[in-house]
């Protein structure tokens, strides 16, 4: 699990005067599930071809399984794409599509015949591969993608936006076997998506990426409860963001300011006096119909019921805060509520270290 | 991707240039050349730079001839645009593959040499033609009509052979229609001129320029059918231009006259591309 | 409606009759009795006959073949290429060539035709097949280009990229996919350049020299003084063949849509 298997370094890329990747180094080990998250336009999708030799770095070195690939053409590096669109060649069988790989690597009749036979079963289309990637549905040309990946037996599958032209449904169905197939491979996938739900579900480390730039590179669960930039905390599941300052410090106590009239005493980490973003997830606010411990008030403006969890929005002062809400309590629009936090939970950030990693 | 193209770069990009230049460029630059020298009366050029061949251009005589050949061309477009739009608009009721059936069959009469297809109006436009026969047959006519060897022939002929030129390219912009918003006008009360006018031919107006492209420059160039079905007594630029070249062998004139011509074809072609027409669209069948 | 509908079907059946008519009485009077296509007088295959001795004729028809074949295979190679070329590459003077390629297609073929026969003259090339083949080649290129063009326009980018990743080298890239892929432009491009070459009558006017009679020419020599019905008959012929090849490859093209599902 400690190998490293691609390691970039110091990676640029400008495209004319554009910069769309910023001095970018990361390790990706062997047989991790990891995902490079972003918002359109912020160049995961160019470091995944960077990764895979379709693109060419301005600056920085490409490692695969040690080896600098940095001026090798695709076809010499050892990690295959699975596209977006699928790119499935339309004139080709399933079989051939398959296969088509393994022949431009003169690999011999029969262990092709026989790589490609348990490819098709590990992706479950055993039955298909006379047909045309036209008569097939979407779900379907996605495994044939998949398989004409892993037959190659490289270590390591790039995947760009491999889900995002399916259904919802079907997507939800895709992420649980892709996760599976995975584990079962032992390969590293290296999955790009602008979803945060996928990276979340699927992977085994996040790179959030905006701007060119590594906003934090962590498991989900670090990325969801502890967000290091008020960018990862937004894209990153619902939070509530606010730019406010702590007031003063009180040995373990830090005293931050919510509104004019709300306070908030948390514990003290290390913090400064000073203007900081607060950051907390909607279900670390809990409302209550009755004053509790160091709780405050405030008017239900808004409430949304979305099957498991309840959506409130709550106007505290001059700030509408978004609280999540799991219980059958019943608030209605326009009752005044009383909201304490949990103070283990949250995210201050202070103002000039943002970018801080 | 790490591209080292340098020889297929020029396995794929010396053949057009060549061909480009020399077969396209060069032979154009020189009949500009040739434009601007004198003729002897010996069918040969002597090589002093000249514009009387222009200025002979607006010579009264070739004056008519251009009105005549731009007047019949002009309404042979004209004719083909009011026979390809009510065919397209009445195909669009149709099923699409009974649609695509249809539009092959307008290409399978141009598989036929389109000599012997002029040919083909001959015998059913001359005096003794099928035409005449079967008026004067049922006692519609007493002599018979003068149908070819005039303006009339050269329209018909004209107007025959370019026609597919228009019913594509209109047919394909009219197929793009959203039928919606047809029925929309129809809905709104909009009576059938007016659904034309103000849906149909705001929409498909690029592709009715590159059919009307595609028959008013030919027209002005198709010598054969103004032989043929104009009895060789009615002269088009094509009739001169290949007179001068073949015939009267002065070709510094003849030279001129294409110079001419290929000014105009720039021109409509600026036209068509100013409203939205693509160029890979020209042509094509 | 009903009567709006009844519009259409007219408007459509009369568009047919117009452009079917010449055809059919061609065809009708390359069976009739009488040299005189007048009246009907009676069915024979006599002209079809006939037409196994015209020499002319048949030497003509030869000739179209040949300069239809060589020079459909030449342009469809090098529009092909050329068309890739253009999509792929930069390269000095990338917008005039672009420019100069649509010249053909959009002057009257007369111009081409003068202008072509101006640097034969020049360059001393005598009239003749070669200098036909030549021009044929000439004018049919850029109508390849822009049928493979239009394919190719419509090509992602992700095939090549699929191929190049899966460890293909450029060759097999071309061969294996992109040409494959292409194909449906290529082979509209052919027939494009087919059926021009098989019917140009003006560029040919200018270029052929003697002993190169082209079945166009040869049949505008002798329009004037009246066709023989044989002539009826090899283009029924003609057309015939066409409509078959245009069939089966229909045939063929839906078979292959029904098979492959694309």
């Amino acid at each position: 699990m400690d190998n490293v298997i691609v390691r970039l370094e110091n990676i640029t890329k400008k495209f004319d005067d554009k910069t769309i990747l910023k001095n970018i180094s990361l390790d990706i080990y062997e047989g991790e599930f990891i995902t490079f998250l972003g918002p359109s336009g912020c160049g995961k999708t160019t470091l995944l071809r960077i990764i895979s030799g379709l693109e060419e770095a301005t600056e920085g070195k490409v490692y695969i399984e040690g080896e600098d690939v940095t001026n090798e053409i695709p076809a010499k590096r050892k990690v295959n794409t699975i596209f977006q669109n699928f790119a499935l060649f339309p004139h080709m069988t399933v079989w051939d599509n398959i296969n088509f790989g393994l022949k431009m690597h003169k690999v011999p009749e029969d262990e092709a015949t026989k790589r490609i036979k348990r490819a098709i079963k590990l992706v479950q289309l055993d039955g298909f591969e006379n047909r045309y990637p036209a008569q097939l549905s979407g779900g379907q040309q996605q495994r044939v993608a998949i398989a004409r990946g892993i037959v190659m037996n490289h270590k390591v599958l790039l995947l760009d936006e491999s889900l995002c032209s399916l259904d919802l449904k079907l997507k939800r169905e895709m992420q649980g076997e892709l996760k599976k197939l995975q584990k079962k491979l032992g390969i590293t996938f290296i999955y790009v998506t602008h979803d945060q739900d996928e990276a979340l579900t699927m992977s085994d480390r996040i790179v959030i990426i905006n701007k060119g730039n590594i906003e934090q590179l962590d498991t989900p669960k670090e990325i969801y409860s502890k967000p290091k930039t008020a960018f990862a905390a937004d894209f990153i599941g619902e939070s509530n963001i606010i730019k406010t300052e702590i007031t003063h410090i009180n040995d373990d106590i830090a005293y931050i300011k919510l509104t004019d009239d709300v306070e908030l005493a948390v514990p003290n980490n290390n913090y400064k006096k000073g203007k900081v973003t607060l950051i907390v997830r909607p279900e670390n606010f809990n409302p209550h119909k009755n004053p509790v411990k160091e709780s405050f008030e405030g008017v239900v403006k808004n409430y949304m019921y979305d099957g498991a969890v309840v959506k409130l929005e709550v106007e505290v002062g001059d700030k509408l805060i978004k609280v999540h809400l799991y219980d059958n309590d019943v608030f209605e629009e326009g009752e005044v509520i009383n909201i304490d936090i949990d103070k283990n939970k949250v995210i201050i950030i202070g103002d000039k270290n943002e970018a801080e990693a | 991707m790490k591209q080292k193209h340098s020889i297929e770069k020029y396995l794929f990009t010396v053949p057009v240039i060549i061909y480009s230049f020399l077969l396209i460029l060069l032979p154009l630059l020189y009949v500009l050349l040739i434009s601007f020298f004198k003729s002897d009366s010996y069918g040969g050029m002597i090589y002093t730079f000249t514009l009387s061949n222009y200025a002979e251009i607006f010579n009264i005589t070739y004056i008519r001839i251009f009105l005549k050949s731009i007047g019949i061309a002009l309404i042979t477009t004209v004719i083909c645009l009011f026979i390809a739009y009510p065919f397209a608009i009445s195909l669009m009721s149709k099923k699409e593959t009974t649609r695509n059936l249809l539009i092959k069959l307008v290409m399978v009469p141009f598989l036929m040499n389109s000599l012997i297809r002029t040919y083909g109006w001959i015998v059913l436009l001359r005096k003794n033609g099928i035409i005449n026969s079967a008026l004067i047959g049922t006692g519609i006519i007493n002599s018979p009509l003068s149908l070819m060897y005039n303006n009339l022939g050269i329209i018909i002929g004209m107007v025959y052979t370019l026609l597919p030129f228009m019913i594509l390219p209109v047919y394909s912009a009219v197929s793009k229609v959203d039928p919606n918003l047809v029925e929309a006008s129809y809905d709104l009360g909009a009576s059938k001129i007016k659904t034309f006018t103000k849906i149909y031919l705001p929409l498909t107006i690029s592709g009715a320029f590159n059919g009307s492209l595609m028959v008013f420059i030919p027209a002005i160039g198709y010598f054969f059918i103004t032989d043929i079905l104009g009895g060789g007594k009615i002269m088009i630029i094509g009739n001169l231009i290949k007179n001068q070249f073949l015939t009267a062998r002065n070709w510094p004139f003849g030279a001129a006259i294409s110079i001419f011509l290929i000014l105009m074809t720039l021109i409509l072609v600026k036209i068509y591309k100013q409203l939205g027409g693509k160029m890979d669209d020209l042509g094509g069948m | 409606m009903n009567k709006g509908k009844w519009i259409k079907n007219l408007t459509i059946i009369l568009t047919f009759i117009f452009l079917y008519a010449p055809i059919i009485i061609l065809v009708v009077y390359s069976f009739n009795q009488s040299k005189m296509n007048v009246v009907f007088t009676g069915f024979t295959f006599k002209w079809y006959k006939t037409l196994m001795h015209n020499t002319d004729l048949l030497e003509a028809f030869r000739n179209t073949l040949i300069i239809a074949g060589v020079s459909t295979v030449t342009s469809t190679i090098i529009g092909t290429i050329s068309a890739l070329g253009l999509y792929k590459y930069n390269f000095p003077m990338k917008k005039l060539v672009n420019g100069l390629i649509y010249i053909p297609i959009v002057i009257p073929e007369i111009v081409l035709g003068i202008s072509l026969l101006s640097v034969y003259t020049i360059a001393n090339l005598q009239l003749g097949m070669p200098s036909l083949i030549i021009s044929h080649i000439a004018f049919s290129i850029p109508f390849v280009i822009t049928s493979v063009r239009s394919t190719l326009n419509l090509l992602p980018k992700e095939y090549e990229e699929a191929a190049y990743d899966l460890g293909a080298n450029k060759f097999n890239v071309f061969t294996k996919v992109t040409l494959p892929l292409i194909m449906p432009g290529v082979i509209s491009g052919a027939t494009l350049a087919l059926t021009l070459s098989m019917d140009d009558v003006v560029i040919s006017y200018f270029t052929a020299g003697p002993g190169s009679n082209t079945l166009p020419l040869q049949i505008y020599s002798i329009i004037k003084t009246g066709i023989t019905p044989d002539v009826n008959a090899l283009s029924t012929i003609m057309l015939v063949a066409t409509i078959i090849v245009l069939t089966t490859s229909a045939i063929y093209q839906s078979r292959k849509i029904a098979r492959r599902g694309y």
